[in-house]
């Protein structure tokens, strides 16, 4: 009888310890292991293209990343378009929603080019970009490199004698794409989502 | 002489097709020049090695031999003629996207007046060796057009001569082999000299004796210390692409996203490898061989060709009526591409013009044969790839291995339904490259702007750290005062 007991009362203990071991084994785990902020603001960081232009309303895309991860509505980015969106949706697992925003504020790759000549060097632009893409000293010439300008066109607005234009974003001269084929009648069938037969 | 085997090669390449080869067509004993055409074609940025800019004004003279074009890759072209500039303006060029571009137009004057390079004196180590690439304008004449200087990193072992020419109709490899094995040896040894390079491989596929033939009686005769492994491949299609070359001669498979140099091989087209050893005589790429073959045409053959010569010019040479052809294939019948306007100028990446008259039938439904997958050289399976493509889910494509795909349209080939599989691939690869740069981009934007508020917050810092100190300073100031004031009192 006794030894029974002891046999229970042994491996109630042992179970126990390993318990408590793995309670301290986890807890020292989630503070060695432990990631920097919400990690789904992360993600969806990843999806939005980094404008920065602010035309969801928040002053940047890391900003509307935490907003989304805090529930606001997914389909307020603009220059993502809709593929953003229904990326959104699939990240979150929820339905996607159409964009919100004007048919030309979409689909639209464009940049911003300052007016050279005209250029009074105020540094208002320099200040406005989010990307840090304007070059330029206080009275002296700026310019926006074209590589890593986001077109997000919050440099338009503060200029004071109205010198930067948006222009599509200049392509290198040998780019190209190649034409696509055409799409047969059966194929279509599937892509607007009927049955076949 | 130097030292070499020949071996037949033992192992397979999975998938591919055997395509009826036509090259009896065009294969003849001699290559001639052609005549000098009235005018010639240099686009200036759809020559080879990236956007260009034009070394050369309107009126100007220039020599054969004289840059008229530097590439950003650094790569020149040179004029292949002497002569003058009459106009630089958009004109047809020989390029899939069938676009008019900047070019350069020049008309020979038929005078031999030479502007060429001081000849390279043995012994010169590799960076000699890369300029005079460049100077030269050397890049891959097998079609891609890759800058040939690119691939020569040190620390490469092995050199392999991409003689396999798989592509049914084309001879020109076959051809330059023939008539120009000595330079081709030559290039070949220079090149592995000079980057210290001990085997050389030639991957020959099995139906061109006649070339081998050449090969051998010219290494008997070289004074080379390179050991040549010659190994005769199966004529299937696709064995000439660099990946599944590497992997029949040497056994490497060359890991996905990573090119042939990344696993210390070199793969040269042998025309590329003549070029260079005139090169290192002097003598820029001014010409090249192209085949002129189809049954449409009269009198198929082999030519040298100066490079930038009308494509009309081409198809006169050899017997036929550019008028009665429609369009024109450029590189054969499996990766070509169609060029309908004959003024547009030959380009170095041309190595073959076809004419021919099919009927390809109309597209129907995808059966699910599965024929596709089988002759998938890349082991991917094509039709779950057009399916995504055509459905517009490029990721899904992507994850498919699209990537990967080298569009060698031995899918297009088989499909009994017609389906261009290839030219949705190409489509497909083309937009995934876009993405992948727009989405490069989207990442150094988003580190600019973290980096920018950073900053931002930083100055702000300094700026309250700033004045908190002065404010501390100024109540210090009062204070003392006020002291003095009292003690004074």
């Amino acid at each position: 009888m006794t030894d029974a007991l002891w046999t229970i009362g042994a491996g109630v203990a042992g179970l126990s310890m390993i318990g408590f071991l793995g309670g301290i084994l986890l807890h020292y785990a989630s503070k060695v292991f432990s990631v920097d902020g919400n990690p789904l603001v992360n993600s969806i960081d990843a999806l939005l293209p980094q404008t920065q232009c602010g035309q969801c309303g928040h002053p940047g895309c890391k900003p509307y990343a935490k907003a989304i991860a805090d529930g606001e509505p997914i389909n307020r980015c603009p220059p993502g378009g809709q593929e953003t969106v229904d990326r959104l949706a699939s990240l979150l697992g929820v339905d996607t929603l159409p964009l919100d925003a004007d048919d030309e504020t979409i689909e639209q790759d464009l940049v911003a080019i300052i007016i050279e000549k005209d250029c009074i060097g105020c540094t208002k632009c320099i200040q406005a970009c989010p990307v840090d893409a304007i070059v330029g000293a206080a009275k002296l010439m700026h310019t926006v490199i074209v590589d890593e300008c986001t077109g997000c066109d919050l440099c338009v607005e503060p200029c004071p004698v109205d010198c930067i234009d948006m222009i599509p974003r200049p392509k290198s001269p040998d780019y190209w794409m190649p034409v696509r084929p055409d799409i047969i009648s059966s194929d279509r069938f599937g892509q607007i989502g009927m049955q076949h037969g | 002489m130097a030292d070499y085997q020949i071996r037949r090669c033992e192992r397979q390449l999975e998938g591919g097709i055997y395509p009826e080869t036509h090259k009896a067509l065009s294969t003849t004993d001699s290559c001639v020049f052609v005549d000098d055409p009235k005018r010639l074609v240099f686009p200036i940025h759809f020559s080879g090695g990236g956007p260009g800019e034009a070394l050369v004004a309107v009126g100007d003279t220039v020599f054969q031999g004289t840059p008229i074009i530097k590439c950003q890759s650094g790569i020149t072209h040179v004029a292949s003629r002497s002569g003058k500039v009459i106009e630089i303006t958009d004109h047809a060029i020989t390029h899939p996207s069938a676009t008019k571009s900047a070019s350069i137009i020049i008309e020979p004057n038929g005078l031999k007046d030479q502007d060429y390079l001081d000849p390279l004196v043995w012994p010169f180590d590799a960076d000699t060796l890369r300029n005079r690439a460049i100077e030269a304008g050397i890049l891959g004449l097998g079609g891609a057009g890759f800058p040939s200087f690119k691939k020569w990193s040190d620390g490469t072992q092995t050199l392999i001569i991409n003689g396999a020419e798989c592509e049914p109709y084309l001879t020109a490899d076959d051809t330059l082999m023939r008539v120009d094995t000595h330079s081709m040896i030559r290039g070949a040894c220079m090149l592995s000299q000079s980057l210290d390079i001990k085997t050389i491989i030639i991957g020959i596929e099995d139906n061109k004796p006649e070339a081998l033939e050449a090969i051998e009686s010219a290494l008997k005769e070289s004074r080379s210390d390179c050991f040549f492994d010659i190994v005769l491949l199966d004529t299937k299609y696709p064995s000439g692409s660099e990946r599944h070359l590497v992997w029949l001669t040497l056994g490497i498979e060359v890991p996905t996203g990573s090119r042939a140099i990344e696993s210390g091989v070199i793969v040269h087209n042998p025309g590329t490898l003549a070029a260079l050893s005139r090169a290192i005589d002097g003598k820029p790429i001014t010409d090249r061989i192209v085949t002129l073959t189809g049954e449409a045409l009269t009198a198929p053959q082999n030519v040298i060709v100066p490079i930038g010569t009308p494509i009309s010019h081409l198809i006169e040479a050899a017997d036929t009526n550019p008028d009665s052809l429609a369009s024109i294939a450029i590189g054969g019948p499996m990766m070509g591409y169609p060029v309908t306007d004959f003024t547009a100028g030959i380009t170095k990446t041309t190595n073959c013009l076809l004419a021919r008259e099919i009927e390809v039938p109309p597209e129907s439904p995808c059966i699910r044969c599965g024929a596709c997958a089988t002759v998938c050289p890349v082991r991917l399976q094509p039709q779950q790839m057009v399916f995504a493509l055509k459905g517009g889910s490029l990721d899904r494509a992507v994850h498919e291995g699209l990537i990967d795909c080298i569009e060698c349209a031995a899918c297009n080939a088989v499909c009994p339904s017609h389906i261009p599989l290839a030219e949705w691939f190409r489509l497909g690869r083309f937009e995934a490259r876009d993405k992948a740069n727009d989405q490069h981009l989207a990442a150094e934007a988003r580190e600019r702007f973290e980096a920018r508020n950073l900053r931002l917050e930083r100055i702000a810092l300094e700026k309250e750290a700033k004045r908190a100190a002065r404010q501390a300073k100024t109540a210090d100031a009062l204070e003392k005062a006020r002291k003095a004031r009292k003690e004074s009192a």
